[in-house]
């Protein structure tokens, strides 16, 4: 019986068998490989692109590149000889060139997978499996193979390479316009260093016009949401249809940023770091974003009382947009740290307070709390404004601050090239710097991810390089660290407690504290 | 006369008219044909960092390295696509070809992405491969893994431009560093050798 669509999907991501079992193969070493970790999209990639790896080159097998003869292309050599990283071994190796005619049929793949020969007759890499599959099997992952990769995918046409923007309806104006200008001028600058590749094709600086015929033109579509979220998916798909885009890139919304998330993953799009202080909840595939938002500091808070075992703890929050929201997600978090939320703080104990300056003098000056022996927790991200700045508090005790951005004083190395930037295009807004920063890593990061896939339009091709590209020194000093990997979806990391006493915020280890006191 | 035109003809032509020949000439780096693996003899001194397993527990791995008998280490990370996969594999490979003796060997294996793997990761990825229980994996606060890393020399700037490396502890701070085409048979003959010598 020959083998479905959807079974060869399973063998091809999953390392799953049409008959249930795992995918087993074998490694030249005579080491063995079962299930997930044997599967072909483990180093062949969802994409179907592959990706290099210190001293591997994982070769690409989409469709369309197995139904050709494989030649050398100037355009991906120049990238792989000259801009891209590889171990020392791997960059010897690009200098040989491969060569071997087109995947004619199912013997083809059968040489491929089970004895490693391709239709060249040449052996690969001692670093790919063998497998032994049946009939059934084959068929089936063969049937897969024939549709893997097939770009390009929408979004992309002969000139124009398409993108959007989301906006909520409450993003503040002052925002939205220091978003909207970042986007503006990055844009018009690329495109006209685009747009010169295409001028002079025949003389050619650094081989530029090499990679005319793969460059398009970037345009951004601005969707502003508009009404109660609800609405919003509908709108979302209104958009799209009028014009299909290539990704999402940026946005922002105060609200739930789960219809918008729910939306690219129907649509298959990705969506790269939004500015939302609630991501979804649920990991998704397209959907990347800097942190996991004000949950990450309920969590937080709550994994540290848990650490350090107190048990009574109380809550008080303000009317600010976020405040009762993170007071709910905090008594979750509790929960799942069996910590029962309490009415009242009592001595000993620990007092989460969720909002704004103010709400945290009032409560600190409360005489009920005043004379009470309790730890103090609050939120960084609601206390600082968009410079990341916290207010000059004075506080007449510690509080423990949950803290999602660079410790204060740490030097930032690319901070002031992006300021540089913005200055020099006369938008910089200082009071929405974050924004204005994150919004800039999200385009270099898509114009560094454009510039290695060349003209291979795949969104599941861009998505794995967006996660080796994060890691790779174009933080812009928003985040202490931002990284990804394949499959993760978070890139902000380095959360931590920050103590702040009196005036300020102390460089001091979590085990002093600000009154000398135990 | 040859000039320059009718070399790079011929050498095209070479190409042309058979391209494994032309391939062949590179056979040292030929990604088909095994290599020997590098073996380093290294002193390496773990530093005293806190740690923690798979299964959350505190672990000092300096103490732990106080007690003789040898250590096969290797540093992964959950999300690894193609190198991790394959060393884990030929630790398995190994644990199995000592036999009786695996019990005398300590397996580990070190995130070099703690800001992911936390414990459950490193259980969920233990659990992909057949090393056996005495499996340990660890990860801890990142300034502790770059410091292990540092030590090991086994660090990057970048996770995906890590290199495959094995490390067998012989005794004290005597390490084998291996690298590339590692085997099972060449990381249980370096470990039974460390067995036989300490008697």
């Amino acid at each position: 019986m020959a083998g479905t669509f959807e079974d060869g999907a399973r063998i091809y991501n999953d390392g799953v068998l049409p008959n249930g079992q795992l995918l087993t193969a074998t490694l030249a070493q005579g080491a063995r490989l079962a299930g997930p970790v044997a599967a072909c999209a483990r180093c062949h990639r969802a994409s179907g692109h592959g990706m290099v790896e210190g001293d591997i080159r994982v070769p690409a097998i989409t469709a369309q590149v197995l139904e050709e003869p494989l030649v050398p292309r100037r355009d991906l050599l120049l990238r792989e000889l000259y801009q891209e990283r590889q171990g020392p071994v791997s960059k010897t190796r690009v200098h040989i060139p491969r060569i071997r005619p087109a995947y004619a049929n199912q013997a083809d793949l059968i040489h491929a997978i089970s004895f490693g020969v391709d239709p060249s007759g040449r052996e690969m890499s001692s670093s790919m499996p063998r497998y032994s599959l049946d009939n059934a099997a084959i068929a089936a992952l063969q049937s897969y193979m024939a549709q893997l990769g097939r770009m390009p995918d929408p979004g992309v046409d002969a000139d124009t390479v398409h993108f959007a923007t989301v906006l909520g309806p409450s993003v503040q104006m002052g925002r939205r316009e220091a978003m909207l200008a970042v986007m503006h001028s990055f844009i018009a600058t690329r495109n006209k260093e685009i747009k010169r590749e295409f001028e002079r094709p025949s003389f050619s600086v650094n081989h530029k016009g090499l990679y005319g015929p793969s460059r398009r033109v970037w345009q951004m579509h601005v969707w502003q949401l508009t009404g109660p979220a609800k609405t919003w998916t509908s709108q979302l798909q209104e958009h799209y249809a009028r014009q299909p885009v290539f990704a999402m890139l940026g946005g922002a919304a105060s609200e739930n940023w789960d219809p918008v998330h729910q939306f690219c993953e129907t649509a298959h799009l990705p969506c790269l770091f939004p500015l939302t202080d609630w991501p979804a909840t649920e990991t998704g595939h397209f959907s990347v974003y800097f942190s996991k938002g004000l949950r990450l500091e309920a969590q937080l808070i709550a994994k540290r009382l848990a650490a350090t075992g107190v048990r009574h703890v109380a809550q008080v929050f303000g009317t600010g947009p976020n405040d009762a929201r993170l007071a709910a997600t905090f008594k979750d978090a509790l929960v799942s740290e069996n910590i029962r939320l309490h009415d009242t703080p009592q001595n000993g104990g620990a007092l989460a307070v969720w909002g704004d300056e103010d709400l945290l003098q009032r409560t600190l000056l409360d005489p009920a709390i005043a004379n009470l022996k309790t730890d103090v927790f609050a939120s960084g991200s609601i206390l600082a404004d968009d410079r990341g700045n916290l207010p000059d508090l004075r506080l007449p005790r510690q509080v423990e601050l949950a803290w999602q951005y660079p410790h204060p004083g740490e030097s930032l190395t690319r901070i002031n090239r992006v300021r540089g930037w913005l200055r020099a295009r006369q938008i910089r807004m200082s009071e929405w710097e974050r924004t204005q920063l994150n919004t800039y890593f999200t385009l270099d990061l898509t114009e560094h991810a454009l510039d290695h896939l060349v003209d291979r339009y795949s969104r599941e091709f861009f998505l794995e390089t967006i996660e080796q590209l994060v890691e790779t020194g174009l933080n812009p000093g928003t985040f202490p660290r931002l990284s990804l990997g394949p499959s993760q979806r978070f890139a902000a990391h380095g959360s931590t407690i920050l103590i702040m006493c009196g005036a300020g915020l102390m460089n001091k280890k979590m085990s002093d504290r600000c009154d000398g006191g135990e | 006369m040859i000039n320059r035109r009718m070399t790079i003809v011929g050498a095209g032509a070479m190409l042309l008219g058979n391209p494994s020949i032309a391939q062949h000439a590179h056979h040292q780096f030929d990604p088909s044909i095994q290599q020997a693996p590098s073996r380093l003899m290294r002193d390496y001194h773990m530093p005293r960092v806190p740690l923690f397993d798979q299964t959350g527990a505190a672990v000092d791995l300096a103490a732990d390295l106080e007690n003789p008998g040898p250590v096969l280490m290797t540093f992964i990370f959950t999300t690894c696509p193609g190198i991790c996969p394959i060393l884990s594999a030929v630790v398995a490979d190994t644990a199995e070809t000592l036999g009786p003796d695996r019990s005398k060997v300590r397996f580990w294996s070190i995130t070099i992405d703690p800001d992911h793997d936390g414990p459950d990761e490193l259980q969920a990825y233990a659990n992909l491969f057949d090393v056996g229980p005495d499996w340990r994996l660890f990860t801890g606060a990142s300034n502790s893994i770059d410091a292990i890393r540092r030590a090991y020399e086994a660090d990057s700037d970048i996770k995906m431009a890590h290199r495959a490396l094995f490390f067998l502890r012989m005794e004290g701070r005597a390490w084998i560093r291996f690298e590339g085409d590692v085997t099972a048979h060449d990381l249980s003959q370096a470990a039974r050798e460390v067995l036989v010598k300490s008697g």
